[in-house]
C-alpha cells in the first residue's frame, strides 16, 4: 500500500526534514545537506525512501541531480483524501454532540 | 444523523450529512466561531475567519493540515432546510494548495498550443 509507504517515509524526523525543505523549492543534494546534520549517503538513502514512496522525485540537470517535491503529488493527494475521509466523520460526530448541548 | 456518500472530483471530498435540529441552528454552530471551535478547532485552520460567509447558507475556511508537508484546502459547508424540519449539511473539501497548483500548472503548460475545437 502505498499509503503505508508514505506513512513510513515521513515517520522519520530526517526524512521529514529533508521533505519539508524540498516543499520549499527543488534543490540538488548538497544544497539539501546545508544545516542537516548528515552524511551523504544517509541523505541518498533517505531520498531513496522518499521517492519509492512517490514523494519525491529527481532530474538529472547536467552533473547535478535535482530533487523536488513529486509534481504530480499523487501520493501525497492520495494520503490526503484518505486522511480526510476518516476526518469529517469524527468532527461530524462532535457537532451532533454540540447540538444536542445547545439551547434553541 | 446519516451519511450519504456523494460522487467524488478528483483531490476533492464530498459528504452529506442530515440533522434533526434546524437550520438556524446548525448554521449558528458552523460559523460561530466559539461554537465552531467544539467540534472543529481552530488547529485545523489555516485562518481563523471565513474566507466568505452567505448568511444562513455557506460559509467556507481554509485548513492547513497539522501533518507534512501541511497541505492547505478548503472547506464549505452548505446548509439547508431538509423535509423533515431538520437540516441537509453538505461538506465540499477540496485541496488547495500552492505546490500542487504550480504542478497543474506546469502540466497544463509542457503541452505547448491548445486547440478548441466545438461541440
Amino acid at each position: 500500500m502505498i499509503e503505508n509507504e508514505i506513512f513510513r517515509a515521513l515517520a522519520d524526523p530526517t526524512r521529514r526534514a529533508i521533505f519539508e525543505k524540498l516543499s520549499t523549492g527543488g534543490m540538488n543534494a548538497s544544497a539539501l545537506r546545508e544545516g542537516i546534520e548528515i552524511s551523504q549517503p544517509a541523505m541518498s538513502q533517505h531520498l531513496a525512501v522518499l521517492r519509492s514512496a512517490g514523494l519525491v522525485k529527481e532530474e538529472r540537470q547536467g552533473r547535478f541531480v535535482n530533487y523536488e517535491v513529486d509534481p504530480e503529488g499523487l501520493a501525497l493527494i492520495a494520503q490526503w483524501l484518505a486522511k480526510y475521509r476518516a476526518y469529517w466523520p469524527a468532527r461530524m460526530e462532535a457537532l451532533k454532540l454540540l447540538l444536542k448541548d445547545m439551547d434553541q | 444523523m446519516s451519511r450519504q456518500k456523494m460522487p467524488e472530483q478528483k483531490n476533492a471530498i464530498e459528504l452529506e450529512y442530515e440533522f434533526s435540529e434546524p437550520p438556524q441552528k446548525v448554521w449558528r454552530a458552523v460559523s460561530t466561531p466559539e461554537l465552531r471551535e467544539n467540534w472543529l478547532p481552530k488547529e485545523a485552520l489555516a485562518d481563523p475567519e471565513a474566507i466568505s460567509v452567505t448568511p444562513g447558507e455557506e460559509v467556507r475556511y481554509r485548513l492547513r493540515d497539522d501533518t507534512p508537508p501541511f497541505l492547505e484546502s478548503i472547506v464549505t459547508f452548505r446548509i439547508s432546510a431538509n423535509a423533515h424540519g431538520g437540516t441537509s449539511l453538505r461538506i465540499i473539501h477540496e485541496l488547495d494548495d500552492v505546490r500542487l497548483r504550480k504542478a497543474e500548472k506546469a502540466a497544463a503548460n509542457t503541452n505547448g498550443f491548445c486547440v478548441m475545437r466545438a461541440a
